[in-house]
């Protein structure tokens, strides 16, 4: 950045950095414009012009009262965040809408046996069972995600007497001692089939994102496997590669 | 309820079906009459779960010969910097380049966001249109718009940027080599210039990938913006220990 530019787009670029190296972090107050407008010693109009910018780029919102916050870009894993070993490679679904809050309506639940595809894809033997859970995840009244889960039964032979509108699949699957910690993703763009289309109320034909992935706990047994259709308009997906970092 | 319908089921069991037969790009898939012999189920069953893979777009459209295996997608793996040409030849698609432009500009205001440079940055603008080659068939796959610093590449325009990959230029002839990236995958729709080139309907919905590329010492090398057919490519983040697992099962005969 250079020196010469405005102060507020300076000032939005000094903010920007401090969300991206994450010294601000999601859900955090920036200082208050008054300590900002102190600290690099320029006016507070130009403090407030920059903030207002970044509230309309959605990096900060306001909280009559309360302040200005650092948007929630990562959600919770619940929250569809595809979570992945080193925070290094993954895709992180992130909601465009900030704050919001995602219900899940279970559209079913079951036993199957004799699919060798899901087995396969669970890295089971012939002939163990799985269990099945199919949902619509809500926000704001809005479908924003169906969610087709597959898990191992033998890990989970309670599952049926709970209410997955309500528990949290991974609170649920990490008190069994099988949280999903490490990730294959395969994320492509398709289109909406009937039933797809009509859960998340897009027309047929609506370009989505579909993400699947398999899941695998602390000791490598693959507890999950998801297929997730995604409506674009509620999620971006970014991903950041480091060579450094890369998994062996 | 039962949770999945009888063609869902059989989609799923059809699936498998390719993976442990290695059915390859192209090839014949059985009959109806004879996957519904396999898996003991009417026909009916074996046509709709058909139907379920041909809108998957997993196999072709049924032609009047039968049906066959689609295309493979090229796989864009999430943990690796790699270019494109590198992506097609993994798996076998040849792949051609057109250099479309080669431009000599200086960041405006909104490049110089894209770019994290401040604006009147001298910068290359390369496009090219990517092409993969599929026997007699050259099929338009993506184009690329990738901005590249002057400074981090004096004299950019005498290297083949048809036949060499910019990555490649970069690290052999400026010792500049891609260390990590920052990507965004968005859905957007063909204007004029895009659905010529890509062969595709006005508003046909596009992949949009667009991010920097940074070298060790955080010198952004590249703004990469490509627009991609959507039928072609994935994105993958792999895991070995998992693919081993399941590969596992396989032998042990599921």
């Amino acid at each position: 950045m250079d020196y010469r530019m405005p102060l507020y787009i300076q000032l939005q670029d000094i903010i920007i950095k401090k969300i991206e190296e994450k010294q601000y972090l999601p859900g955090e107050a920036i200082p208050s414009e008054r300590k900002m407008a102190e600290a690099y010693g320029v006016n507070r109009m130009t403090v407030k012009r920059a903030v207002n910018k970044l509230v309309e780029q959605k990096y900060l919102y306001r909280r009559q009262g309360a302040g200005t916050f650092v948007a929630k870009r990562d959600n919770k894993k619940i929250d569809l965040d595809y979570a992945n070993e080193t925070g290094n490679a993954g895709i992180s679904a992130i909601f465009r809408e900030k704050g919001i809050k995602i219900f899940n309506k279970v559209l079913g639940m079951g036993e199957i046996c004799d699919s060798k595809y899901l087995n396969y894809k669970l890295a089971l033997e012939q002939g163990e069972a799985v269990w099945g859970l199919h949902r619509v995840r809500i926000g704001d009244d809005v479908p924003v995600a169906v969610e087709y889960t597959y898990v191992p039964r033998k890990y989970f032979e309670d599952m049926e007497k709970f209410d997955f509108a309500k528990v949290s699949l991974y609170d649920y699957m990490e008190s069994h001692g099988h949280m999903p910690l490490h990730f294959i993703q395969n994320l492509i763009i398709c289109e909406a089939n009937d039933k797809i289309a009509e859960l998340l109320n897009v027309k047929k034909g609506t370009v989505i994102f579909k993400i699947e992935y398999q899941g695998a706990d602390q000791h490598y047994n693959v507890v999950e496997y998801t297929k997730s259709y995604i409506n674009p308009e509620f999620a971006e997906f970014k991903f950041a590669t480091d060579t450094e970092k890369e998994i062996k | 309820m039962k949770l999945l319908h009888k063609d869902e089921f059989i989609a799923n069991e059809i699936k498998f079906y390719f993976i442990k037969n290695k059915i390859k790009e192209g090839e014949k898939l059985p009959s109806e009459r004879e996957l519904s012999d396999f898996f003991g189920v009417q026909r009916a069953t074996v046509r709709a779960a058909y139907d379920i893979l041909e809108e998957e777009g997993i196999i072709g459209i049924k032609e009047r010969s039968g049906r066959y295996m689609g295309h493979s997608r090229i796989t864009i793996n999430l943990q690796e910097i790699k270019s494109f040409s590198d992506k097609m030849s993994e798996i076998g698609i040849g792949l051609q380049s057109k250099l479309m432009a080669f431009e000599f500009l200086e960041a405006d205001k909104v490049l110089s966001r894209k770019m994290k440079l401040p604006i009147g940055t001298p910068v290359n603008k390369i496009t090219r249109v990517r092409k993969a080659v599929r026997g007699e068939k050259v099929v338009p796959v993506a184009i690329e718009y990738a901005y590249i610093p002057e400074e981090m590449a004096p004299k950019l325009m005498k290297y083949d940027l048809e036949e060499r990959s910019l990555f490649e230029i970069l690290s052999s002839e400026y010792g500049r080599v891609p260390k990590r990236d920052d990507q965004i995958i968005e859905i957007v729709y063909a204007n004029e210039f895009e659905s010529k080139t890509l062969k595709v309907d006005k508003l046909t919905a596009l992949v949009k990938k667009s991010g920097i590329t940074y070298d060790k010492d955080d010198n952004v090398l590249q703004y990469l913006h490509a627009i991609m057919n959507k039928e072609w490519l994935q994105y993958e983040q792999r895991n070995e220990m998992i693919e081993n697992k399941v590969k596992e099962v396989l032998h042990h005969g599921l």
